[in-house]
């Protein structure tokens, strides 16, 4: 292709071209296959600068959430194999039996299950949108140091532009949850809960926990019902519906 | 593509697309054992197995950016699959001492294979971009690096000192020559082509 070419697959693709000018390179794409072939490459060329260049961020926010969670799968697999290396068989049976023998008489006391035994939230990594980074990263860093006063009123902030946003949702009423405010967070649950995005079983499982500090287990259980099974809460949601029964 | 059914799985693409904690850590937590596993198992370590699963991860992630990545097949087979073969590769690659391969039966479907195959073709692409543009001159990558940075022209030619119409000008042509050195690059044909 020629350098005018190029001008022109840029005139095109940021529509600057006039009317008459769109039509005649419409044409010559359905009829030179070479012109065709070198603008479709320039599209994607384009779309690859744009993922390394504008989405850059954002990528980056992947990547370092990435590393973390890795980080943190690499030392709970360590941890686990280094308790199976110090835990002789024999020291295991003796432990087995004195949790039997434990089990057996304070089954009665300890058998409820509570909120704090399931609070476990991953790191937070919230998706950018607009030119909330700021505010973003702030909610970030309050949820993930457990300050959640702070965090309720970053979300709050953030859901005024972006009201619709099921992410930021879940995450606020998670954070409710933590301040106790069970009602509004479970408000939050359902909606999150009924929709369809991504966030929905998530929703059920944190709405199911809520129920748990509020001690009713009717509730609780009914929310674990619906986690289906191909969920990846869904055997956990299972061990707790029969530890509630 | 368009056509073809949507496994529900689509979910773990999404939500990788939206960089979302609790997703990626249930697919840590679900698929990753058995990657770890089968490269432990031939000529690898924890930690090799690690690196490759982060690098998987972010082809999917570029994928479903760039390209609206649609799962037609269980993310299981599929994250297993290029996981697996990436590996092997790199073994190819590395020339490492003889290995033992000891296989993992994965029975591989239509739209299993082609999904892999493009995931694959993708990323030798992404690749192979990346190579050509560093191999572009210092004031075509200032240039590019700006113009996908700043949403408007104006503000590009402002932040580089020079007028509009040539800040536009050079835009596409930089462009260009990217194109037409990915163009003339030994592989290209092979990838406009996959197997």
């Amino acid at each position: 292709m020629e350098e005018h070419d190029y001008i022109l697959f840029e005139e095109y693709v940021s529509q600057k071209l006039d009317e008459n000018a769109r039509i005649a390179f419409e044409n010559r794409l359905l009829k030179d296959s070479a012109f065709k072939d070198s603008f479709a490459l320039y599209k994607e060329t384009s779309t690859f600068l744009k993922n390394k260049f504008a989405n850059q961020t954002e990528r980056e926010a992947f990547k370092k959430n990435l590393k973390k969670i890795s980080q943190s799968n690499t030392n709970t697999l360590k941890t686990q194999k280094q308790k199976t290396i110090f835990f002789k068989p024999w020291k295991i049976a003796v432990a087995a039996s004195i949790l039997v023998v434990f089990g057996v008489f304070f089954s009665q006391w300890f058998s409820t299950p509570v909120y704090g035994d399931y609070a476990n939230y991953p790191e937070i990594s919230l998706t950018v949108r607009g030119n909330q980074n700021e505010l973003i990263t702030k909610a970030e860093q309050a949820f993930n140091q457990a300050k959640y006063e702070e965090a309720a009123s970053y979300f709050d902030q953030l859901l005024t532009t972006d009201s619709t946003n099921l992410e930021l949702k879940l995450y606020k009423a998670i954070t409710l949850v933590e301040l106790n405010k069970m009602e509004a967070a479970d408000v939050l649950f359902n909606e999150v809960a009924a929709s369809t995005s991504v966030y929905a079983n998530q929703a059920l499982w944190y709405g199911a926990l809520s129920k748990l500090k509020q001690k009713n287990y009717t509730a609780s259980i009914a929310l674990l019902k619906k986690i289906p099974q191909d969920d990846e809460q869904y055997k956990q949601a299972q061990k707790l519906i029969k530890k509630l029964f | 593509m368009s056509d073809k059914k949507i496994h529900e799985d689509q979910k773990y693409i999404e939500g990788l697309s939206q960089n979302n904690s609790f997703v990626i850590q249930s697919i840590y937590t679900k698929f990753s054992p058995k990657v770890i596993h089968y490269i432990c198992n031939n000529s690898g370590d924890r930690d090799q197995a690690q690196d490759l699963i982060q690098e998987v991860l972010l082809v999917i992630y570029d994928q479903a950016k760039t390209k609206n990545l649609k799962l037609t097949c269980p993310f299981d087979a599929y994250f297993f699959l290029l996981c697996k073969r990436k590996w092997l590769n790199l073994l190819k690659k590395s020339s490492l001492q003889e290995v033992t391969i000891n296989e993992e039966v994965v029975s591989i479907n239509e739209p299993l294979e082609a999904l892999i195959l493009e995931s694959e073709n993708f990323e030798e692409k992404q690749s192979l971009y990346e190579v050509m543009f560093q191999k572009l001159g210092q004031a075509c990558k200032e240039l590019l690096t700006k113009s996908f940075q700043i949403d408007s022209m104006e503000e590009v030619a402002k932040a580089l000192n020079v007028t509009y119409g040539y800040a536009r000008k050079k835009k596409s042509l930089c462009i260009g020559q990217l194109t037409k050195m990915i163009q003339e690059a030994p592989g290209f044909t092979n990838l406009k082509n996959p197997r």
